[in-house]
């Protein structure tokens, strides 16, 4: 039977990406990075006249990072204290081939992370050996203070500009928090060729996306938010400042999930079931919070890609009584269920079935990978 | 480049079929139903009834709280309001102290916290809040904390945020104008609007038909300069014939934002339009396109797609697209 356990506080803080540290630690709070927002660009002007020149600083690049915690200079490297996305945003360095005819599957980690494949975790980047002129790799953004939705977003719109334009196409893997960085890049922040047709009061224009997406593959996906980020202490058990912005109501509101612009985005989502619950003891307690059915740390109207908040059976129909749960139990599991909620134009489900039954927000992470087998 | 004659749909692999589905229109048009919830509320928030946590951080069963508001994007003098409730074993409580406080954490955020008046009414504790007096020259976060104890339960805190645009941030207006006319086999809406502030705009609409029935979307995206002008909303053809849309139509639900692309905050909202537009021109369903959008580029995404599964990609076939309708 699921137990309600006493937690003690594993600290929840994994939630979405980071591997553990020590107890009470895990995430190792927000990192300090390179990409900069607009509002905290800086614009430096000498000279008078005709002469006067003005220089927009619009990164961190060539000083230290955002939280003075790691460095964006050139030597950084040597050094060892380069942000994590020192790379992409200082050097331009995406590890793919522009305009290669390359395959590029690119990897967007979770909350709290500022990569896909951490050393020593069972997580890994797909397996693109076996098809010719491919190349899998780790967006490098670092999505942990309170605008790191936003922020990585615009490292990923880095990345894609980089990889997935030109003779190059892209399949874009994310877990968790990634189901946001990339819907609000292609929805806020894409890369267009806007095209205007006839004069005057006749001019209509037209807006088509440069990245060549094939598709987006979301395990566990946030896109609809976490209730467990709007409830006092249960926010402050994730590992980073982002974790109170990541709730139904700001997400829902963030950007238009439906703008994907022709580009697919599939879903793959999990849940725990009655009787054995989560082997990591903060999910277990997570999902007694969540609306049915949760993997611990989102429910399924999120990891389904529902345009709205809906509860699976919370209409009190579908309601059989479990003896394992000791309780009337939700028996509509599917996640491809009719029976709640619309699915967020341009968004489907990949696998419907009871793949995911029993399986917590970490088991999901490889998931889709696993599946695909790519 | 000749344009690929469309293979039988037994013949074309899943993954094809499914980028042509979600590339039969513009994506700044749409069509819709009913069910779009998200496009039909703007704006609505998603806080429900929960368990409250207790010292450990697992649920305390007894008890149940919901904390929410009537809106999540509050504009110009817009006021908001909140409700907190509390249950203990499914009865309403209401608690023996309970304080609410607002602070700006947005661009513009001075003056700091303010506490929130409070009133009871029913079995919950409610605060009308209007932002714009103590922050106008706001635009972003506006984060309100509870924090609360009732009989038998430990002090409880909790958040909520809004999105607030102070009347001195609000870009522009809409004026109230409006006017439709058909144009290569599309509806334009043209949409009046009153700018203060240049730059780019975000503006749609949802469209519903004679019967009252929400079938279309569309959105401008574009600059603008300053002063009053006219956008366009183009609602594409085929969406009339697939949603067997009956004339006329009305334009509801109008709003946009300035957008600030690549920063937080990253919009600035117009100011609320709560009217209706319904067409003058008299339609029939002749005057709309029938055929899907067609471009280069979606053309040589077909080939990247079909080129990709000749190198042994292995793409996604969805389960489930969404219910039939």
């Amino acid at each position: 039977m699921k137990a309600i356990l006493g937690t003690g506080l594993m600290l929840a803080t994994l939630l979405f990406g980071i591997p553990a540290a020590d107890a009470g630690t895990i995430g190792g709070g927000d990192q300090g990075r390179c990409e900069m927002l607009d509002s905290e660009a800086t614009t430096i002007c000498t000279g008078k006249g005709k002469r006067r020149t003005c220089t927009t600083i619009d990164s961190y690049c060539g000083g230290a990072g955002s939280t003075g915690s790691c460095s964006c200079e050139a030597g950084c490297a040597a050094a060892g204290n380069c942000c994590a996305d020192y790379a992409p945003v200082c050097e331009g360095s995406f590890d793919c081939s522009p305009d290669s005819g390359q395959i590029v599957f690119v990897h967007v980690g979770g909350m709290c992370s500022t990569q896909w494949d951490y050393a020593g975790d069972p997580d890994r980047l797909a397996d693109a050996s076996g098809i010719s002129n491919a190349v899998s790799i780790e967006v490098r953004g670092v999505q942990t203070d309170s605008t790191g939705t936003q922020v990585t977003a615009r490292t990923l719109s880095r990345y894609l500009d980089a990889c997935c334009t030109d003779s190059n196409g892209c399949i874009v893997y994310n877990y968790s928090n990634g189901d946001n960085v990339v819907g609000y890049a292609l929805d806020q922040l894409a890369t267009v060729t806007r095209t205007c047709t006839g004069r005057k009061k006749n001019r209509v224009c037209t807006e088509e996306l440069d990245w060549n997406i094939l598709e987006v593959r979301t395990a566990a996906g946030n896109g609809g938010g976490s209730e467990l980020s709007n409830w006092g202490s249960l926010a402050d058990l994730f590992a980073c400042s982002l974790a109170p912005e990541i709730s139904p109501s700001q997400i829902r509101n963030l950007y238009d999930h439906n703008n994907t612009r022709g580009v697919p985005i599939h879903h793959m989502g999990g849940f725990l079931d009655q009787t054995t619950g989560s082997d990591d003891i903060t999910l277990d307690a997570g999902w007694w919070f969540l609306p049915w059915h949760s993997d611990g740390a989102v429910a399924y109207h999120s990891s389904g890609a529902r345009n709205n908040s809906v509860e699976w059976c919370g209409d009190g129909n579908n309601l059989v009584w479990d003896w394992d749960y000791f309780g009337n139990w939700c028996a509509d599991e599917n996640l491809c269920s009719a029976n709640y909620g619309t699915l967020f134009q341009g968004h489907d489900i990949a696998f419907c079935s009871m793949q995911m039954e029993n399986s917590d927000h970490y088991d999901q992470k490889m998931a889709y990978i696993q599946y695909m087998g790519q | 480049m000749t344009k690929p004659a469309a293979p039988h749909e037994d013949e074309e692999p899943a993954p094809l079929r499914r980028y042509r589905e979600l590339t039969r229109y513009p994506s700044s048009t749409r069509r819709i139903t009913e069910d779009s919830f998200d496009l039909l509320n703007p704006g609505a928030r998603h806080e429900r009834r929960m368990p409250i946590p207790d010292q450990q951080n697992n649920p305390d069963h007894a008890w149940q709280v919901r904390f929410t508001a009537d809106r999540y994007f509050v504009r110009d003098a817009q006021p908001a309001l909140l409700s907190l409730e509390l249950w203990h074993e499914g009865r309403a409580r209401l608690p023996t102290s309970v304080e609410m406080i607002a602070e700006p954490i947005g661009d513009g955020a001075t003056g700091g916290a303010i506490p929130l008046d409070l009133a009871t009414s029913g079995t919950g504790v409610q605060s009308t809040f209007v932002p714009n007096d103590h922050w106008p020259a706001l635009v972003g976060q506006i984060r309100v904390t509870t924090i609360f104890t009732a009989e038998g339960l430990s002090q409880q805190t909790g958040s909520l945020d809004f999105y607030f645009t102070g009347a001195d941030r609000i870009p522009a207006r809409f004026t109230g104008e409006f006017a439709d006319r058909p144009l290569r086999g599309d509806l334009v809406v043209e949409v009046g609007v009153d700018v203060d502030k240049p730059g780019r705009y975000r503006v749609e609409g949802n469209l519903a038909d004679a019967t009252g029935r929400p079938f279309g979307w569309a959105r401008f995206d574009g600059d603008l300069a300053g002063g009053v002008q006219s956008l366009p909303l183009v609602f594409y053809g085929l969406v009339f014939h697939d949603a067997e849309a009956t004339p006329p139509f009305t334009l509801q639900q109008v709003r946009g934002y300035r957008a600030r692309r690549g920063d937080v905050p990253h919009r600035e909202d117009m100011a609320t339009y709560s009217g209706e537009y319904r067409t003058t021109s008299p339609y029939t369903i002749e005057d709309f396109r029938t055929e899907e959008n067609d471009s280069p580029r979606k053309r040589r995404m077909i080939a990247m797609y079909q080129d990709a599964l000749d190198r042994g990609v292995r793409l996604t076939t969805p389960e489930y697209v969404g219910a039939a309708k």
